[in-house]
């Protein structure tokens, strides 16, 4: 008990000391995730549009294909990818294995079925009358999409926000893409991972307080922001 | 005023092979406002939809601007130029003057002459005070303001309002009325969906109603659009104000609405007309009923047989000049040959054969009068006291309809109607009904008594009838 306390103690020190070492694990964190979120949102934004509009072959098929990835295990992907990537791979001369590209890749593969699936039902329940009424209006289609996803916004915001959520948290796919490299592909989660194996649970303690408040911070957004939705007819 | 946007066999179903309506010629003329009737799922908002480029029909031709064009183009011309305004207007998540702003910032002005409009449309339509509240917190009425105000500040060639009526209280209606009317004063052609009928006498400048056809209405029916004559409106060069068409003429309901307790359509010229006075000859048109199928004649067209020497049409049309304004032939077969007595001849407007009733709403429809006479077309000894004892019985009992009786019974082809009659028959026929008795009994129903004309009801049923009645004109 004493020893908790005392390591406990330390991770304070740590969080509010400024160690570089801790911080640079952080932002490599948040930059790959944020990347990830970025580059994945305006491509499942346009195809949950499609989905939820469009009526084409096979949307069905999709739709259900999106939603059953969203149980997809984190550990698959990073073992899917580092095939894909390594060396005798199809994809090994990219040399992306072992660094943030590759992160950022099994991330976007992980995120993107959520992206969709959120966005998609959001999209879906979206009043038919506000395309209707912006095209009448003189908008191209594509301006008319633009209006129907401002209308719904808060709803699209909270799939982004439940993306992100997935993805800082991630473990598997990070430590078998990324590798664990300090101060390029150590993240929070392979961090813990490590320094708790290693039996210094100090930094791996004051980690996991950054993430749980991330979380937390995040958490309260989405709810916020789907109240916000909830209430705007 | 020239009609620029032409449909012409509009097609469009619901599922594979039903037909949700199929209509033959639908044209919309330059600042007009026409008024669509029709009951609920008779395809009003698809209808709109299709015009304003929303939907697709399943087969169209279109000549826009007297320019034919392939549905894909024609789409793109609606999108621009038409706009349609749902039932309930949706209103973006912003402000009132960002709503208003909406297209004009999707059509290439720059943003100070964006502003510049909005200004001069929000002081329009008296919102400036509501500029920057957000679009969702207004009432309906407000909101229906808003929606037509983005409408108008686009100065489309059509405005499309669905059911805007249905659910404002009287101010909020009076308020929509003048917006509608000053936008035809701005050289927009609006269409009106509405389920009751009497607001075409408000706004309409022609009328149109989308009904189904078909014996019952449990069979495949196949909707389609009837015009109701409006010509003998008063036609003011700018209508600015409601109160203008709420003159007598065109106010026939409106003067209801005011809560008269007399159900029936009044018109000033009945509370004017004195008793001893004569009929007003020049507001009744006659019908000879020549829609039917003779099937005990084994079809032989029963106003066109020949009775010493003359069409039997010819008697009934000899003894219906003196009484009537004017006289109209209702057939669906041997077109040709009724036409030869230079009388209008109408079609039945809806299906075929289903009987009288849609004879008589044929007639109405294509009368101007205040009321219709109806004959049929194998009685040869019409009276020729018919219309005036008919339309004295009708004004000594204030009644609808006045019908023959013979002292024994009714014989209800026999009969002065009401012409504002029209929406009630055609509401029971699209419901399915077709009993002549049966629709009748609705409405305020005067027997005016015939017995003694005892020849008048004879009619011409089989060829032994036929030598009777000839032998007895011959008497006369």
């Amino acid at each position: 008990m004493t020893q908790l306390l005392e390591t406990s103690r330390q991770a304070l020190v740590l969080l509010f000391s400024g160690d570089p070492t801790l911080w640079s694990i952080v932002s490599i964190s948040f930059s790959v995730s944020l990347r990830a979120v970025l580059i994945a949102t305006p491509v499942a934004f346009l195809l949950a549009f499609l989905l939820a509009h469009a009526r084409f072959p096979g949307r069905r098929v999709l739709i259900s294909t999106f939603n059953t990835l969203l149980a997809l295990p984190a550990v698959v992907v990073g073992l899917t990818i580092y095939m894909l990537l390594s060396r005798n791979g199809p994809f090994g001369d990219l040399k992306l294995l072992f660094t943030q590209t590759g992160m950022v890749i099994g991330q976007i593969v992980l995120c993107f079925p959520l992206l969709v699936a959120f966005s998609h039902a959001t999209l879906q329940a979206a009043d038919q009358r506000a395309w209707e009424t912006a095209v009448t209006l003189g908008a191209r289609p594509w301006q008319a999409m633009l209006t129907l996803m401002y209308e719904v916004r808060y709803g699209l915001i909270a799939a982004v926000t439940a993306a992100f959520g997935r993805i800082i948290a991630e473990v598997g796919s990070s430590m078998m893409i990324g590798g664990n490299i300090l101060h390029y592909t150590r993240n929070i989660t392979t961090a813990i991972a490590l320094e708790t194996s290693k039996g210094e649970f100090a930094q791996g303690i004051a980690l996991g307080i950054i993430l749980l408040l991330s979380a937390l911070l995040l958490n309260f957004a989405l709810s916020f922001m789907q109240a916000r939705g909830d209430t705007t007819p | 005023m020239s009609v620029f946007l032409q449909l012409k066999h509009l097609r469009k179903s619901i599922n594979a092979g039903e037909h949700l309506f199929d209509i033959d010629e639908f044209g919309i003329r330059e600042n007009t406002c026409m008024v669509l009737s029709g009951g609920n799922g008779a395809g009003k908002t698809t209808l709109l939809k299709i015009l304003a480029g929303l939907d697709n029909p399943d087969h169209v031709d279109i000549l826009y601007d007297g320019e034919h064009l392939p549905w894909k183009l024609a789409r793109q011309k609606l999108c621009q130029d038409v706009v349609y305004l749902h039932q309930q207007p949706y209103m973006f998540d912003k402000t009132v003057a960002e709503n208003i702003a909406y297209g004009l910032r999707r059509s290439g002005l720059n943003r100070a002459q964006v502003d510049e409009k909005v200004d001069q449309a929000l002081q329009w339509a008296k919102l400036s005070k509501l500029a920057t509240r957000n679009a969702r917190q207004l009432s309906g009425g407000e909101k229906q303001r808003v929606a037509l105000t983005r409408a108008r500040v686009l100065s489309p060639r059509l405005l499309l309002l669905d059911e805007p009526f249905a659910s404002m209280d009287i101010n909020a209606r009076e308020q929509t009325i003048q917006l509608i009317q000053r936008l035809k004063s701005e050289g927009v052609s609006t269409i009106v969906t509405s389920h009751e009928p009497h607001i075409s006498t408000l706004i309409g400048d022609e009328h149109r109603h989308l009904c189904k056809t078909g014996p019952c209405r449990y069979t495949v029916v196949k909707p389609f659009l009837f015009q109701r004559n409006m010509a003998q409106r008063p036609q003011h060069p700018t209508q600015h104000k409601t109160s203008e068409s709420r003159e007598p003429s065109a106010g026939l309901y409106f003067e209801n609405d005011a809560g008269q307790e007399n159900k029936s359509p009044v018109d000033q010229s009945d509370t004017t007309m004195n008793k001893d006075t004569t009929i007003p000859q020049q507001q009744i048109t006659a019908v000879i009923l020549a829609g039917g199928l003779a099937r005990r004649m084994s079809g032989q067209d029963k106003g066109l047989i020949e009775i010493n020497g003359r069409a039997m049409i010819e008697h009934i049309i000899d003894a219906l000049t003196p009484q009537v304004g004017s006289i109209l032939i209702n057939a669906n077969r041997n077109l040709d040959q009724y036409r030869r007595y230079a009388y209008p001849v109408i079609e039945d407007t809806m299906g075929e054969f289903f009987g009288p009733l849609v004879g008589m709403a044929s007639g109405m429809q294509a009368t101007n009068t205040d009321y219709l006479l109806t004959v049929p077309c194998d009685s040869p000894f019409i009276p020729p006291v018919l219309a005036e004892k008919l339309f004295r019985e009708l004004q000594d009992k204030q009644a609808d309809i006045s019908v023959a009786h013979d002292s024994t019974r009714m014989q209800p082809v026999f009969a002065l109607l009401r012409t504002g009659l029209l929406p009630s028959l055609m509401t029971y026929l699209e419901d399915g009904g077709r009993k002549i008795d049966t629709w009748y009994a609705e409405h305020r129903l005067a027997r005016t008594d015939f017995s003694d004309w005892p020849d008048a009801f004879i009619n011409i049923n089989t060829p032994d009838d036929k030598q009777r009645v000839e032998r007895k004109m011959a008497h006369q």
